[in-house]
């Protein structure tokens, strides 16, 4: 059964959405906006992307911390406007699907199987960078990969970035 | 950034010695003090190698295409800014302003 959703009464914890992933002992890395963020980007972003392990074991952890984190599918219901799916989060979606669009207690989380640009979790964890954030730690998504995907998904928000983590890129660290 | 100040930078910010890099990348630690002072020049596999050993990655991108013109003077400001936080006090400073975003929705 759908349930309408209204996009700007959506609020959206990435530091909770990523506790609750860490705690679960699921494998990830952070991808898309928030890796540009971690990176030190400067725009917003309404959600949270990650690529998953695929692995069952992995799918099983996943699988369980979504039930605790009351997710539901999150599907595009026309002219901007937002609905869930109320059903239980079901392991076949992650072995079917590219990706999943969930909303969470904690906000919209993107489960991304297989991205534009790089593809799927092996190739964004290989260059992938643990980052420590407030007392626990990510892999987030080399710059060089959140750049090769936001130019190979080419939507005008992707594109308008690309300047940006360019500077960034260029930038030496500290 | 020319190849050597690329390798060196990359080595540098992952936090390694040239002999932790050899032993990651799999290249002799002298080539790459060879590389690191111009002595020698990377092929791009083994430059890519290299850049991987220290979580990065070679990318190419047409020169055309790597044009910031299009990123503001306020933009390039806060990059700055940004730049100078850890990803910690990123997150932090995006969290606190999608709390007050949300209160703001809550507020109307």
């Amino acid at each position: 059964m759908l349930e309408a959703v209204d996009p700007s009464r959506i609020m959206f914890d990435p530091d909770g959405l990523m506790r609750a992933l860490v705690a679960a002992d699921v494998r990830f890395v952070v991808i898309g906006g928030m890796a540009a963020l971690l990176h030190g980007d400067i725009a917003g972003t309404a959600d949270l992307d990650v690529a998953v392990a695929e692995d069952p074991r992995n799918l099983d952890r996943l699988v369980s911390v979504l039930r605790e984190l009351e997710a539901r599918l999150l599907v595009d219901a026309g002219q901007g406007a937002l609905a869930t799916i109320d059903q239980p989060v079901d392991k076949g979606w992650f072995e079917r699907m590219a990706s999943i669009r969930l909303l969470t207690v904690w906000g919209i989380l993107d489960v991304v199987l297989a991205a534009d640009g790089v593809g799927r979790f092996p190739e964004w964890d290989r260059s992938a960078l643990s980052v420590d954030l407030d007392g626990y730690q990510v892999r987030a998504a080399a710059l060089s990969d959140v750049i090769r995907s936001k130019a190979a998904a080419g939507r005008p928000k992707d594109l308008a970035a690309l300047p940006r983590l360019r500077i960034i890129l260029a930038t030496p660290s500290a | 950034m020319n190849t050597p100040a690329l390798i060196v930078h990359a080595r540098r910010s992952a936090g390694l010695s040239q002999r932790q890099l050899a032993a990651r990348a799999g290249v002799p630690q002298p080539r790459i003090a060879e590389y690191e002072s111009g002595r020698a020049v990377p092929r791009a596999d083994r430059l890519d190698a290299l850049l991987r050993a220290c979580g990065r990655q070679l990318v190419a991108i047409s020169a055309d295409a790597v044009d910031g013109d299009s990123v503001t003077e306020e933009d390039r400001q806060l990059l700055t800014i940004h730049g100078a936080m850890t990803p910690a006090q990123r997150l932090a400073t995006f969290s606190r302003r999608s709390r007050l975003r949300g209160a703001a929705r809550t507020a109307d």
